[in-house]
């Protein structure tokens, strides 16, 4: 459930948009609010509740039917691939042997002591994961938000790396990095004489966990910190407020609401952790999916493993609810990545942010400790994402009987083994392009129609929808992979083939990611926009087309990334659905390891990330480029109007 | 401006565009005249002799074509054949790969049809000792035992544990890497030798005893025996063939096996045909292929187990490395099968106490 990262990026508030015809600027400009208004009025009002009900205002016009047509499409794909399957698959927990409805099951489940331990374990890990990845994630924003350093745009692309990686080599890293006889214990032996003992300790799982998650973290947090006024803080400091109080009481009320989605992702994440927990934690970490596992996949008793998957995706939903409750009306939350900088928010400030710059050279001596402190976290982070990844690729050089090879990559690019079935580990890594493609294509239409809709439709803005076009990243996916995989074997959905299946499958997992990173930005658009477009006679899917979509480019792009990246990184459904020819990257690695060829499993976990990390480095390029040129467009229109 | 916004957007209309021609291109596979479905696990498919018995079987049977399909290790490809046959049908003619532990589970689902012995000839060149399904559902196809294996290296053979019982003195405490029963099946088999020497429920009393030992319990073989190689612990629970491998492919016989008290769990991996399947005869003519001489020759090098069929030969350095235990261990598949639900429970509550 990696997956479940970023998938809540953030919930995009309705009408949390601000008012965007400030005085001095043109109407058509979103998400100007730092450049556009008064220091005084930034200071004196932080509390967006006005804001809010100004813009709602601004909001009228009821649904026209292209957008419950636009809406239709992906809510009934989400209920023919995921919500009908997987009602299919629980509802077994809650069946008498004679059909009828019963509670029993889930009733002795509830009761057995043994379940409560494994829930209580299972979300206090989870909390502590997810404060961990916002304690390390936050720093790292502040650091991608606010300093200029050449590779910014490479590193920022590099922060997806971790969230595809497969569990078994970030284990495989961990222990190359934090094992007894890893790099870093190696170092520390040899010039301080001491010991880490990490691995196979609870702090093993929080770490890894924190590795997943404190990227997906500081990506949304970067968003909403690039929001902060540079110069509200620096006026704050000249008015005598200490650094800690500028934080305080500045720029924490603006990220606080990403920090906390940022942490909730990281709680679910971590929740439905089960791999990451068994391979650095042992057995003595057990969590409910292991438990459910067990159930399914050992004893084949698919009524507990059922039962036991309803009551983990109850907590999960509620979880997920309140949080998207909590975060009813943050003050602009950024998205993972593209979320952050909305459309063309950050060229219209760069004015400010060219001010401010100039500002900070007098504040910048003072800050000089604390540029050391933040110098010394660069390092760290840069230690400790880096490290372990390094440690895999190093290890792929290695030939078990010792010295170095590159036998690992001579045996990925051989095609001997495809001669018999098509699955040789170069067509895994073919099938992954092809899977990742494919599925992100979908996620993306489905996303945007889903979005369309559901920024005209009343109905679909509710929290409930919002938690309910969550739940394939929220529910178990030993779950989600009997549900799939019963469905497919039945009559009009059986004619579909087996790669199609795979990819409509991770088209639903990418859903969510979609949704959570174009929303939030599509929310905060200028509908007046949109609607001056239709007085002049666009069609609203014409409007949308023209109006909003060049203005949502960047996340779209991101949006794109992100499901690829899910795709790409996949097992348990593609596993499942097993047919011959069927192989990915991360199967492929796998694979290797269970044969025990250790050195091939790091080989291939090389190029999953250089393909994954290639890719995302060129979406992100290529959105920042997509972002300059709406840009450009739009300040073009605002000074023909 | 125009044309740019339209640019993008015809971007998002091409990709459209691209993503059906990608799925147009999928071609499904053409199959022959007569297909035989195996289910396996994703080990013996992929790197095991899988390939190798689909055409070996190929070139006996002009026409039949033999598709392998691996979800999973074996857990998970049975529990996929379940839910499949329990749903009203499936794909599958032969399962390859159930450990003899999961077999009665399995009858009680009803997955399996009887085979024909008489069409399985190949039958009487296995052990009696081996046919441990008496109902006559499974046939087995290799065995292989779990046993300790210690890092030569960093642990001074003279120090090797040489019983269950000493694996529990406190100078061993932090140097065993087991693996999870519930998730890895050498892992389940040394939980059952464990039951099988200290009863039930004296193995709980052993595992509390032994748990300040174990450094850690992996969900599977492959993250232990990684950890063991790497140096983060120099005893680990593993097959009795590993020395054998590590000198074929690694050529170092650093990593030794122990029999502690000259004992070892045995596994038995059997094959059955699906109930329903419409190619009985082709399914008894695989299992009796899979059970013939040049077959089972293919198994211990590609599998690393020791072949069923007795007139079947091993590798040369086989005499050398791998370990035949002297006293074999075995508990009932029955028993397991009435007791296996409560003794997982009873050892996840021991070792997280």
């Amino acid at each position: 459930m990696k997956k479940v990262a970023a998938a809540i990026a953030h919930h995009d508030r309705p009408g949390a948009g601000k008012p965007s015809s400030e005085e001095g600027f043109p109407a058509s400009f979103p998400n100007d609010a730092p450049t556009g208004t008064s220091l005084s009025e930034r200071v004196c009002e932080r509390a967006p509740s006005k804001r809010r009900k100004l813009s709602r205002a601004g909001r009228t016009g009821g649904p026209g039917w292209s957008a419950w047509l636009f809406a239709a499409v992906p809510v009934l794909f989400l209920a023919v691939f995921f919500y009908m399957p997987i009602v299919e698959v629980l509802s077994r927990g809650f069946r008498t042997p004679e059909g009828g409805f019963s509670l029993a099951v889930v009733r002795a489940l509830l009761a057995d002591p043994y379940i409560h331990r494994l829930i209580r374990f299972t979300s206090t890990q989870a909390l502590a994961s997810a404060g961990l990845s916002a304690l390390i994630g936050v720093p790292l924003a502040y650091v991608l938000a606010r300093k200029e350093f050449p590779g910014r745009s490479l590193a920022a692309a590099l922060t997806i790396v971790p969230f595809v990686l497969p569990s078994i080599t970030v284990a495989l890293g961990f222990l190359l990095t934090f094992g007894t006889n890893g790099w870093l214990n190696q170092l520390l032996r040899s010039f301080a004489g001491v010991e880490l003992r990490i691995l196979h300790s609870l702090w093993a799982i929080l770490l890894a966990h924190a590795f997943y998650n404190a990227p997906v973290v500081a990506r949304m947090v970067q968003g909403a910190w690039e929001q902060v006024d540079p110069r509200l803080e620096e006026s704050a400091r000249s008015l005598g407020a200490t650094a800690f109080g500028v934080f305080r009481d500045v720029t924490l009320p603006t990220i606080l609401p990403a920090v906390l989605s940022g942490a909730a992702l990281a709680f679910i994440y971590s929740f439905m952790s089960f791999p990451i927990v068994l391979a650095l934690g042992g057995a003595r970490y057990s969590t409910l999916e292991v438990e459910i596992y067990t159930q399914v996949h050992v004893l084949w008793d698919y009524e507990t493993g059922a039962a036991l998957a309803a009551i983990q995706a109850v907590l999960s939903l509620a979880f997920v609810y309140v949080i998207l409750k909590l975060q009813g009306d943050p003050v602009g939350a950024g998205g993972f990545g593209g979320g952050g900088r909305p459309g063309v928010r950050s060229g219209l400030d760069g004015g400010g942010r060219g001010f401010a710059a100039s500002l900070r050279p007098a504040i910048r001596a003072k800050l000089s400790a604390g540029q050391l402190l933040a110098g010394i976290f660069v390092l760290f982070a840069v230690l400790f994402f880096t490290g372990p990844v390094a440690a895999v690729a190093w290890h792929s050089f290695k030939a078990p009987g010792g010295g170095l090879s590159l036998a690992g990559y001579a045996r990925i690019l051989s095609i001997q083994h495809s001669a018999a079935v098509g699955n040789s580990p170069l067509a895994a890594i073919g099938n992954s392009l092809r899977f990742g493609t494919g599925a992100a294509l979908i996620a993306l239409s489905l996303g945007l129609a889903f979005c369309y809709g559901s920024m005209r439709i009343r109905l679909l803005r509710t929290t409930w929808v919002e938690t309910l076009a969550l739940a394939p990243i929220v529910v178990s996916s030993i779950a989600l992979g009997f549900g799939v995989l019963l469905a497919f074997r039945k009559s009009p959905l059986s004619a579909i083939p087996a790669d199609w299946r795979v990819i409509l499958v991770h088209s639903v997992l990418a859903f969510p990611f979609v949704v959570r990173t174009v929303r939030p930005v599509l929310a905060n658009l200028d509908r007046r926009l949109t609607e001056a477009a239709r007085t002049l006679g666009a069609g609203p899917v014409q409007a949308f087309r023209t109006v909003e979509l060049p203005l949502i480019a960047a996340s779209v792009f991101v949006a794109l990334a992100l499901a690829f990246g899910i795709s790409v990184s996949e097992m348990s459904a593609t596993m499942m659905l097993a047919r011959p020819g069927l192989v990915t990257m991360p199967v492929s690695v796998y694979r290797f390891l269970s044969s025990r060829d250790f050195q091939s499993a790091s080989a291939m976990a090389v190029v999953l990330i250089l393909v994954t990390s290639g890719a995302f480095f060129a979406i992100e390029r290529i959105s920042r480029l997509a972002e300059r040129r709406a840009r450009r467009a739009l300040i073009q229109g605002g000074e023909r109007r | 401006m125009r044309p740019r916004l339209i640019g993008v957007t015809s971007l998002v209309l091409a990709s459209l565009c691209v993503s059906l021609v990608v799925f147009l291109s999928f071609s499904s596979a053409a199959y022959a005249n007569q297909r035989l479905v195996v289910y396996t696990y994703d080990s013996f498919e992929s790197w095991g002799p899988g390939q190798q018995f689909k055409a070996g079987f190929e070139a006996l049977h002009p026409g039949v074509e033999v598709v392998l399909i691996a979800p999973g290790d074996s857990g998970d490809a049975l529990a996929r054949l379940i839910a499949e046959v329990e749903a009203g049908g499936t794909d599958a003619d032969v399962f390859l790969g159930i450990a003899d532990t999961q077999v009665p589970r399995a009858l009680a689902r009803g997955i399996f049809q009887p085979y024909d012995p008489a069409l399985v000839p190949n039958l009487a060149d296995v052990p009696e000792e081996l046919i441990f399904d008496r109902t006559g559902h499974i046939v087995p196809f290799d065995t292989g035992y779990i046993t300790l294996v210690y890092d030569s290296e960093r642990l001074d053979p003279a120090d090797a544990p040489k019983s269950l019982e000493e694996l529990t003195d406190p100078k061993y405490r932090g140097k065993i890497i087991m693996m999870d029963p519930r998730t890895s099946s050498p892992g389940h088999a040394f939980l059952m030798w464990t039951i099988a020497k200290y009863g039930d429920p004296g193995f709980v009393e052993y595992w509390e005893r032994l748990a300040p030992n174990i450094l850690t319990i992996t969900g599977g073989w492959s993250e232990a025996y990684n950890y063991f190689l790497e140096g983060e612990a120099p005893i680990v629970v593993s097959y009795s063939t590993d020395t054998a491998y590590s000198v074929t492919y690694d050529g170092t016989d650093r990593q030794r096996v122990i029999t502690p008290e000259g004992e070892g769990y045995r596994q038995i991996e059997g094959m059955g045909i699906v109930r329903g399947t419409d190619q009985l005869e082709l399914a008894h003519a695989f299992l009796n292929y899979v059970l013939s001489v040049p077959a089972q020759e293919l198994i211990p090098p590609t599998n690393w187990m020791y072949p069923a069929n007795s007139k079947a030969a091993v590798p040369e350095n086989w005499e050398t490395y791998a370990v035949i235990p002297e006293r074999v261990i075995y508990l009932d598949p029955q028993e397991i099968e009435a007791n296996e639900a409560r003794w997982l429970r009873l050892w996840a509550t021991a070792i997280s106490r």
